[in-house]
C-alpha cells in the first residue's frame, strides 16, 4: 500500500486527482460531458459541415449517456459510445426531424458560435465536402478523432483494409484539394 | 503518401484547435434538464391496466346477454348503477381477474402462442428511457429474425403458468427493441379478458441498474418466473465473458412482479482489479540517419487489488515508437485483434504491488501526436479484463528532452 502512495504522487497533474472515496470511484458526467464534448462537436462538424446542428446532435449523445451514465461510466471507453451514438444520430431521422424545427435559431447559432474562421478551416471544410461520405468519415475520425484503423473499422463495421482504402483514397484527395485551395502551408 | 500524412495531422491539428476553441455547449446541467423532461413526460400507462380489469364485470354482463353488443367501458350504459357500484359483487379484493370474477365459470385463458402474440396489439410496460423508439402503446410485436426498429418477440420459448392463481394459464415472454448497439429487453406476463383480447398483466423484470441484459426464463409449476439476469449487454469490442449471469425468481403480487428467490444484486466483479498507470516520461536522444531517435519511457504500473494480474499489457506504445529488440524479449508482442488493443505483454504483478517499467524505443518525432499508453488486466487464459477504476490506467507521454 505504500507503493500505491508513491504511485499516486508520480501522476501526471492532467490524471485528476481522484478524491480517495469508495473502491470504485466512477468519473463525473460533468468532468466526461467537459473533457469530450467539444471534441466529439468538432468530429461530427467536419462531418455534416454544419457545426451548430453538430453541437445539437452532440447534444443529444451526451443526454443520452447520462441517461445511462451508471453503467456507462464503467466502460474502458465511454467516449466510443457516445461518438458512436451522436454518428448516428447525424444518419438517422432524428437529425431530419430536428431540421426544420431548428433552422432558424440554427443560422442565428452558427453566426455566433463560429464567427470569423480562418482560410485554413474554411479550406479543409470545403475539401472535406468534396470527399465520399466513407471517405470523410475515415478521414475525420483518424485525423480529429485520433482513431486507429481498426477502431475505425469497428465503428463502421468494416474491414480493415475498407478503412485503408478509404483514408488512402481520402488523403490523396484531400492533399490534391488543399494544395491548390490554399497558400503558405505546404511547408514540409 | 509518407510525407501527406504529417501535413495533414498538423492542419486537422490546427483545425480542431480553431474549432474547439469556438465552442462550448449547452453544457450537463442541460442535459440533465432535458433527461429529467423526458422521464416526466415518460409517465406511462401502467394505470390503464388496472382500469381494464376493474370494468371486466360490465363488459362480462354485456357478453352474457348475448346480443352481440358489447357496450364500450366509456359509456356502459347502466343508468340505474353509477359506476362506483359496480365492484360490489366482488366480495373479496378487486384488481386480480380471479377475485374480480369469484363466480364466473372459469376465468379465461390466457394460454397464448407465438402467433397470436404476433398479431395482436399490445400494450407494453415502460422500456429504459434511453431507449427512444421503443414504442409502449398499440405495439405490434414483431418476430426476432426481422431485427429491425421497434419491439420484436425475443427467440425464447414462451412460458405458461398460473401466475396469478386463479386456475387459468398466464403467458410469460421475452420482448425486445434495439437501442444504440444494444438492445433493451423485458420481461413481460401477458393474460386474456373475458373477451378472449390479450391484455399485459405486468413487467416481470426489466433492465435496471447493474441489471443490463435477460438472457434466459422459465415458469415453474407453482406459478412464479425464474429469470436469467446479465450485468452487462456485450456490446461492440466487449467479450461477452466479461458479463455475469444470475438466476433470480419472481412472484406476482396482485399488482405487480417482485423477486422472492435468488441474489438482489451482482456487486463488484470478484474478478477484476485497480491498476493504475503513472509515469510517462519519455527522453528522446540524438537524431540518427533516418530521423528517428531513441526513446527511453518510463512507466510504473500499481496493482491496487483486491485481484493479482497474470499478465501486464501496455497499449498504444506503437504510437510512440518500436521497441527495441532486447525490451521485445521481456515485453513480449501480443496478438492483435483480442480487442484488448495491447502491443506487449510482461509479467503479473500482484495485488498490492507496483512496478516500474523502462522501455527503449526507436521514436519517430514527426510521428508523435501527443500519444498516451493504457495498461491491460490479463488473466492466465490470456482474457483481458476491464478496470475497477476508470480513467486511471491510461497515461499521457511527455517528451521530456
Amino acid at each position: 500500500m505504500t507503493a500505491m502512495t508513491g504511485a499516486r504522487a508520480n501522476e501526471p497533474p492532467s490524471a485528476t486527482a481522484a478524491p480517495a472515496v469508495g473502491q470504485v470511484a466512477t468519473p463525473s458526467f460533468d468532468d466526461f460531458y467537459h473533457a469530450h464534448f467539444r471534441n466529439v462537436t468538432t468530429q461530427l462538424g467536419a462531418y455534416i459541415g454544419d457545426f451548430s446542428q453538430a453541437q445539437d446532435l452532440a447534444q443529444e449523445a451526451f443526454c443520452r449517456a447520462l441517461a445511462r451514465w451508471d453503467r456507462l461510466a464503467g466502460y474502458d471507453d465511454p467516449v466510443a459510445w457516445v461518438r458512436q451514438v451522436a454518428w448516428n444520430l447525424a444518419r438517422s431521422r432524428w437529425r431530419r426531424l430536428r431540421t426544420a424545427r431548428n433552422h432558424l435559431l440554427r443560422q442565428r447559432q452558427t453566426e455566433a458560435t463560429m464567427a470569423g474562421p480562418t482560410p485554413d478551416r474554411v479550406a479543409i471544410d470545403a475539401a472535406l465536402a468534396q470527399l465520399p461520405a466513407n471517405h470523410r468519415r475515415a478521414v475525420i475520425l483518424h485525423y480529429l478523432a485520433d482513431l486507429s484503423v481498426n477502431e475505425i473499422a469497428s465503428q463502421e463495421g468494416v474491414a480493415e483494409g475498407t478503412v485503408k482504402s478509404w483514408l488512402h483514397r481520402g488523403r490523396l484527395a484531400l492533399a490534391g484539394l488543399l494544395d491548390e485551395s490554399t497558400e503558405g502551408v505546404g511547408n514540409v | 503518401m509518407s510525407d501527406i500524412d504529417p501535413r495533414l495531422r498538423e492542419r486537422f491539428a490546427a483545425y480542431r484547435a480553431e474549432t474547439v476553441a469556438h465552442l462550448s455547449g449547452p453544457g450537463p446541467d442541460q442535459a440533465r434538464r432535458t433527461l429529467r423532461r423526458r422521464r416526466r413526460t415518460r409517465a406511462v400507462v401502467v394505470a390503464v391496466t388496472a382500469i381494464v380489469l376493474a370494468v371486466l364485470p360490465i363488459v362480462a354482463n354485456a357478453a352474457l346477454r348475448g346480443d352481440g353488443s358489447v357496450p364500450t367501458p366509456a359509456q356502459t350504459g347502466e343508468p340505474t348503477t353509477p359506476p362506483p357500484s359496480v365492484p360490489a359483487p366482488t366480495p373479496s379484493t378487486p384488481l386480480t381477474p380471479s377475485a374480480a370474477t369469484p363466480s364466473s365459470p372459469a376465468a379465461p385463458d390466457g394460454r397464448i402462442s407465438r402467433a397470436q402474440l404476433l398479431a395482436a396489439r399490445v400494450t407494453l410496460p415502460a422500456w429504459p428511457s434511453y431507449a427512444q423508439r421503443c414504442d409502449t402503446s398499440d405495439v405490434r410485436l414483431q418476430p426476432w429474425s426481422r431485427a429491425q426498429n421497434g419491439p420484436l418477440l425475443a427467440d425464447l420459448e414462451l412460458g405458461y403458468t398460473d401466475l396469478d392463481d386463479d386456475g387459468a394459464t398466464e403467458t410469460v415472454a421475452l420482448v425486445t427493441c434495439a437501442a444504440g448497439e444494444g438492445s433493451v429487453k423485458q420481461l413481460v406476463a401477458f393474460d386474456r379478458d373475458e373477451r378472449g383480447r390479450i391484455v399485459t398483466m405486468a413487467r416481470v423484470v426489466g433492465f435496471a441498474k447493474g441489471l443490463d441484459d435477460i438472457t434466459d426464463a422459465v415458469v415453474t409449476e407453482d406459478g412464479k418466473v425464474r429469470a436469467q439476469v446479465v450485468d452487462i449487454q456485450p456490446c461492440c469490442s466487449m467479450p461477452s465473458y466479461w458479463a455475469q449471469q444470475q438466476w433470480r425468481t419472481y412472484r406476482w403480487t396482485g399488482d405487480g412482479f417482485t423477486q422472492v428467490e435468488g441474489p438482489r444484486s451482482f456487486g463488484r466483479d470478484p474478478r477484476l482489479t485497480d491498476l493504475v498507470l503513472s509515469g510517462g516520461d519519455l527522453v528522446l536522444g540524438p537524431s540518427g540517419v533516418d530521423g528517428t531517435r531513441p526513446g527511453t519511457l518510463t512507466l510504473t504500473v500499481t496493482n491496487k487489488g483486491p485481484v493479482d494480474v497474470a499478465h501486464i499489457g501496455f497499449a498504444q506504445l506503437s504510437f510512440v515508437g518500436t521497441l527495441s529488440a532486447a525490451d521485445s524479449a521481456t515485453c513480449v508482442a501480443w496478438r492483435e485483434g483480442d480487442e484488448s488493443g495491447a502491443n506487449c505483454r510482461t509479467a503479473g504483478l500482484k495485488s498490492g504491488k507496483s512496478r516500474t517499467y523502462t522501455f527503449h524505443l526507436r521514436v519517430d518525432p514527426t510521428e508523435l501526436n501527443q500519444p498516451s499508453v493504457r495498461v491491460v488486466h490479463f488473466d492466465d487464459q490470456d482474457r483481458h479484463w476491464r478496470d475497477l477504476t476508470y480513467g486511471d490506467n491510461r497515461v499521457d507521454v511527455r517528451v521530456v528532452s
